[in-house]
């Protein structure tokens, strides 16, 4: 089985987040969103709505609407139409970063995360007022909670009305983001969660493995909706029963030994993570009941073979000590008693591979066959699963 | 490397490899504000963003404590210093480096205490524009070098004490 990867594109700065669908790329760089068309790579258009760091994109399937959230306490969703994309910001009524936001699958409404007051924002289009409208949902008093939602929350497949979130204390929530106007009662029927779901209801409420490990993200297993998988920042991957709160599955990354940043399933059972190594995984799930390494995508980082101690040809004659010194400290002591201003050589630095990461993986998504993630060292990369 | 030190400094390096998978943390107390969470006051930290210290002690004179938390790491190290010479010496080297810690990005301007000699602040805008391994490296590299350079430093300060003692004593001679 041949691996393969090839880099998409290479910016300079990080891509914090990325979203592909429907032929559209929508990627940011801090606070300027870029829309290109997939997969030809030619720039539609570029939006600057924000004035602070932009923090997740998420294209819609069904509309195409891209929803982009930011630092500055904003989200944007752009519309598509005959001349390009027309803006409309929403107020989200939080007062500090937005952290996440994700369309459901039909496209009508979508979720955003904030550390403001640990709530959960759901924002939908009011046709009347002509006006997005941001509902939010706090989880119970009685968990300990100070306000601390990361980066993940999911969407559940089946009804589309469910949503699970974790939080920096480790919580996993699930609530109920049912609105009159859109959604379907009967798609909530027989559904292992309960019986009733009025807005905002805490459907259930776990802390998985008792250890208080913030949650990194979270994706429901399409082929059982009962069950999610759970990246924690320990590094672990965790096959979690969310109706009955109980770990099923647990596993850890056995070469790398970092943490995830995102789980994407990619079939019924089949799922991909990546995060801190900079190497997405392919992972299954055995029987509905184990977690199972399958492959890792990519190239594996060699371990930098260039030491700075190897260059010795670099040092003075005179000052041998300093052939196996600290380079900084070198620098420092070359500028102190000699006056001499000495430039970091480029010969020193150790060559990547153009086609892997060389920095955490902030964001994957997959396309038919091709799995993308974008890396903090602004880098693309396109893998055939 | 001396045989004692590596398993010092190899435990050193896991825990910071450990501890550096920073990530980006808008603050969730002051908006539009994004700040290393470890050197936030005490009475305004969140508990929960911060992770557990790591202290790592070699003996008395030699330690180092890592204070991990979601988007900032700090390190803060104690140089060998097992006379008052040395602990001169220690002080006007860190105090040195201290003064120049804008060029050196990660260096923190004062150790966290008296405790400690010299103290890093790793943040998440350090590992987006440089390579986390690679700042690890660096740092084992100083703990490695720094303890050879003071003694060098000792012996070159007591070979030169020794120089001025005798040319200033030969006046005496007669």
């Amino acid at each position: 089985m041949s691996i393969q990867s090839k880099l998409l594109v290479n910016l300079k700065l990080p891509v914090r987040s990325f979203s592909i669908n429907n032929n559209i790329l929508a990627l940011s760089q801090e606070e300027t969103l870029f829309i290109y068309t997939y997969p030809d790579l030619q720039l539609i258009t570029s939006f600057k709505e924000h004035d602070k760091r932009i923090t997740s994109i998420d294209i819609s399937k069904n509309s195409g609407k891209i929803l982009t959230t930011s630092e500055d306490r904003t989200c944007v969703v752009y519309t598509p139409n005959e001349s390009g994309y027309s803006t409309s910001l929403v107020v989200t009524r939080f007062l500090k970063s937005i952290n996440y936001g994700k369309w459901n699958h039909k496209g009508d409404k979508f979720l955003i995360c904030s550390s403001d007051m640990a709530q959960l924002g759901v924002c939908y289009f009011d046709l009347e007022t002509n006006w997005w409208i941001s509902k939010h949902i706090a989880p119970s008093e009685t968990t300990v909670s100070g306000g601390s939602l990361t980066k993940g929350a999911s969407w559940n497949p089946e009804n589309d009305i469910l949503v699970t979130f974790g939080d920096n204390f480790g919580n996993l929530t699930t609530v109920s983001t049912f609105l009159k106007k859109l959604d379907d009662k009967d798609k909530l029927k027989n559904s292992p969660y309960g019986e009733k779901f009025p807005f905002g209801k805490i459907v259930k409420e776990w802390i998985p493995n008792s250890n208080s490990s913030s949650i990194n993200d979270i994706a429901y297993v399409p082929a059982d909706t009962t069950k999610v998988v759970i990246a924690q920042n320990d590094g672990s991957l965790t096959l979690f029963d969310n109706v009955d709160g109980t770990t099923i599955s647990r596993s850890f990354d056995k070469i790398f030994g970092k943490p995830f940043n995102k789980v994407s399933f990619i079939s019924q059972t089949e799922f991909i993570v990546a995060g801190y190594s900079g190497v997405p995984l392919l992972y299954t799930i055995v029987d509905g009941s184990s977690l199972k390494f399958l492959k890792q995508l990519g190239k594996a980082r060699l371990p930098s073979s260039n030491k700075l101690s190897d260059n010795k040809n670099n040092s003075n004659e005179d000052e041998p000590q300093f052939a196996s010194g600290i380079q900084a400290l070198k620098m420092f002591k070359d500028m102190d008693s000699r006056g001499k201003q000495q430039s970091y050589s480029s010969a020193l630095a150790t060559v990547d591979d153009e086609n892997s990461h060389v920095m955490p993986i902030t964001d994957i998504c997959v396309e038919t066959d091709l799995l993308i993630t974008s890396g903090l060292d602004g880098k693309l990369i396109e893998y055939t699963i | 490397m001396s045989q004692s030190l590596k398993p010092y400094l190899s435990t050193v390096e896991a825990s910071l490899e450990a501890c550096i998978n920073l990530a980006n943390f808008p603050s969730q107390e002051v908006e539009r504000h994004n700040r290393p969470e470890v050197e936030v006051e005490v009475a305004r930290q969140s508990a929960e963003l911060l992770y557990q210290p790591i202290h790592i002690v070699r003996n008395e004179f030699e330690k180092v404590l890592i204070e991990p938390s979601v988007n900032s790491l700090r390190m803060s190290i104690k140089i060998k210093q097992s006379d008052e010479i040395e602990k001169i010496l220690v002080h006007k080297f860190t105090n040195f480096l201290e003064q120049r810690s804008d060029s050196f990005a990660i260096l923190r301007r004062k150790p966290i205490s008296d405790e400690y000699s010299i103290s890093f602040l790793i943040t998440n805008k350090h590992t987006e524009t440089m390579k986390s391994k690679e700042l690890v490296k660096f740092i084992i590299e100083f703990m490695e070098e720094v303890d050879k350079e003071i003694s060098e430093m000792k012996l070159f300060l007591n070979a030169r004490a020794r120089f001025v003692a005798e040319q200033y004593l030969t006046e005496f001679i007669y």
